[in-house]
């Protein structure tokens, strides 16, 4: 009965509290930002410290308990910094409206097709046997406090970072799943395949609820209608098994997953917020998606740089700004970073 | 250079699935070139496409990025293509009309677009019922169940069907081999797992192949898939035949057990 109220009480500070928490720091505290926007913001500080936290102690072959520890001292210190820097409200809301009858209909469809796609999650499965890596090694760090030490296939204890698992010591998104059981207590497979899933399509559609309000600052009806065609893209935007909407709505869990559900979205109304007002500070977000994006997957650390640095040049060239450009190539820092460790544990490390 | 276009095209292929729903995105952008009315955002969604098309997607890109990254992934790179907000973008644009009956006629138009462009990512067994709280397969549950109750901590060889769910259920069951034997994660070398592999998955299993590697690897469990035929009787190798779990006959070894 104790385990359970833990449990349901950890739901609630870490994927409710904690983040709401934390982006209202991150995203700037005054009322025009708007709580989608703080979520959003604040689960991207918490994947970012987790990043920050875990690399590291994978490398070193430290204990999933120790990642734990330095994941809330890291977001402790995220926090304060963020606190001490005193960000101006990001603006991600728009003007407050009354509501007519057809924007109540449009919110409703909104809501309802929310609600479809995330009980889809909640109520049915998606097999898929990647996870017999990504889950597998999420359950047996949760299971023997290590991280990467056991093959996720077979369980043979593992002196070096064997094949694929290479990959996953730079960009370690099942740890941070292990982590967050450790902390609630749930099983990784259970939290993995139904709580993560159902929370990385609200923060995708939080992030296209944040474009839109770039968009259409002024027409809550415009926003509301962009966000529902979304979300009626997405569902229909099964043409292939490779396609972003196939990942983003049959296995939201994976960190390649991640990718087109959340980093792309969100560079993107990074890039159209400093595309109306130059004087908009995106270069924090960047980072914050940069280091998200390099722990989601190798993919993310690869693609996040890539159109970060296609956004951070497209908006140089409006601005004819050598600034723009260094400043935000800068934000791909963490690329290079763990795309070098990467390359270190693959060609020294294990050889 | 016709041979990377046609490889460039081949991944677009492969990405996209049909030539409806990347005439749709290309219909969509045009709409965003030719008119002005979409106002600020038009020439950022351009410039930032315009940089992508010269960074990522072109035949010569897709030359480049192939030596960077593994080739077969080239498709991956469509993922940061901001296709859905430009749609999405495009299409409310559209919807954007003042007379009630234009409205009607376009929300009916990007229905129909829609719809018959893509495809519902709900159908096609993409997800079924879930039959438990891991959302696993109830007969691998239920087999990896059974040997945590006996034993806490085991190994076991078991098909093709069970070895991907197992370890998502416990880590506490070894298996001689998993995904692995796939080619996944880190091939498996080791020859003789193949082969137990191979007999595993066979119509007509050799109990002899499986259950000496079995011995010889301290397999405590082998689980067949009871639809198929045995050559041969595990009991024979000191094994025990313990429960049948849907399509599943769980074998345990007793000797072990008897020596301790």
């Amino acid at each position: 009965m104790i385990g359970h109220l833990w449990s349901l009480l950890g739901l609630a500070v870490y994927l409710g509290a904690l983040p709401l928490g934390l982006g209202y720091l991150l995203a700037g505290r005054k009322g025009k930002t708007g709580w989608i926007a703080r979520y959003v913001y604040g689960m991207l500080g918490m994947l970012a410290a987790f990043q920050v936290a875990c690399v590291p102690l994978v490398l070193l072959h430290r204990s999933l308990l120790e990642a734990v520890v330095w994941w809330h001292i890291l977001m402790a210190v995220l926090a304060a910094a963020a606190s001490l820097a005193g960000r101006k409200p990001e603006g991600w809301t728009g003007e407050p409206e009354t509501w007519k009858r057809t924007e109540l209909a449009l919110a409703a469809v909104a809501v309802l097709l929310l609600f479809l796609q995330c009980a889809a999650y909640g109520a049915g499965t998606h097999i898929d046997n990647d996870d017999a890596r990504y889950v597998a090694n999420a359950v047996a760090a949760y299971e023997s406090n290590t991280m990467y030490r056991y093959h996720p296939n077979n369980g043979t204890v593992m002196n070096y970072f064997m094949g694929e698992i290479g990959k996953e010591t730079t960009s370690p998104m099942m740890m941070f799943y292990a982590a967050v059981s450790m902390v609630l207590r749930i099983h990784p497979t259970i939290m993995i395949h139904t709580v993560w899933a159902v929370v990385w399509v609200a923060v995708s559609y939080g992030i296209y609820w944040m474009l839109s309000v770039c968009f259409y600052p002024d027409s809550r009806k415009n926003r509301l209608i962009f966000l529902v065609l979304a979300m009626v893209l997405q569902i229909f935007g099964n043409t292939s098994i490779y396609t972003a909407s196939t990942f983003a709505l049959t296995r939201a869990w994976q960190g390649k997953a991640f990718v087109p559900a959340v980093v792309m979205p969100f560079v993107l109304a990074l890039f159209l917020r400093r595309w109306k007002d130059p004087g908009y500070s995106w270069y924090p977000g960047l980072l914050l998606i940069a280091l998200s994006a390099c722990l989601c997957s190798g993919m993310g650390v690869y693609l996040s740089a890539i159109l970060i640095g296609a956004a951070v040049i497209g908006e140089a060239l409006r601005e004819r700004s050598m600034k723009t450009l260094f400043l935000g190539a800068c934000c791909c820092i963490p690329n290079a970073v763990y795309t070098g460790l990467y390359l270190l544990v693959h060609l020294v490390i294990i050889r | 250079m016709r041979q990377l276009l046609e490889e460039f095209w081949q991944a677009v292929a492969q990405y996209w699935g049909n030539w409806r729903i990347l005439a749709l995105f290309v219909l969509a952008a045009a709409l965003l070139l030719g008119i002005k009315k979409y106002g600020l955002y038009r020439k950022a969604l351009l410039t930032l496409l315009l940089v992508l098309l010269v960074l990522v997607y072109n035949p010569f890109a897709k030359l480049f990025w192939s030596k960077v990254m593994q080739e077969h992934l080239y498709w991956r790179m469509f993922w940061i293509l901001p296709a859905v907000p430009l749609l999405a973008f495009v299409m409310t644009g559209v919807l954007d009309q003042k007379a009630a009956w234009k409205k009607g006629i376009f929300a009916v138009l990007v229905a129909a677009a829609i719809v018959l462009c893509g495809k519902n990512v709900y159908t096609g067994g993409n997800f079924t019922k879930a039959e438990n709280k891991f959302k696993l397969p109830q007969e691998s549950v239920m087999v990896a169940d059974y040997m945590l109750t006996e034993d806490g901590e085991t190994k076991a060889i078991v098909p093709e069907e069970l070895f991907c769910h197992i370890r998502q259920y416990s880590s506490r069951i070894s298996l001689l081999y998993g995904r692995d034997i796939l080619g996944f994660t880190a091939p498996v070398g080791n020859k003789r797992f193949h082969k137990v592999y191979e007999e595993m998955e066979s119509q007509a299993p050799n109990v002899r192949t499986i259950m000496r590697a079995a011995k010889k690897y301290d397999c405590q469990y082998v689980v067949f898939d009871s639809s198929k035929l045995l050559r041969g009787d595990p009991v024979n190798y000191g094994y025990e035949k313990k429960t049948q779990i849907g399509r599943f006959t769980v074998y345990r070894r007793e000797e072990k057990v008897k020596n301790e």
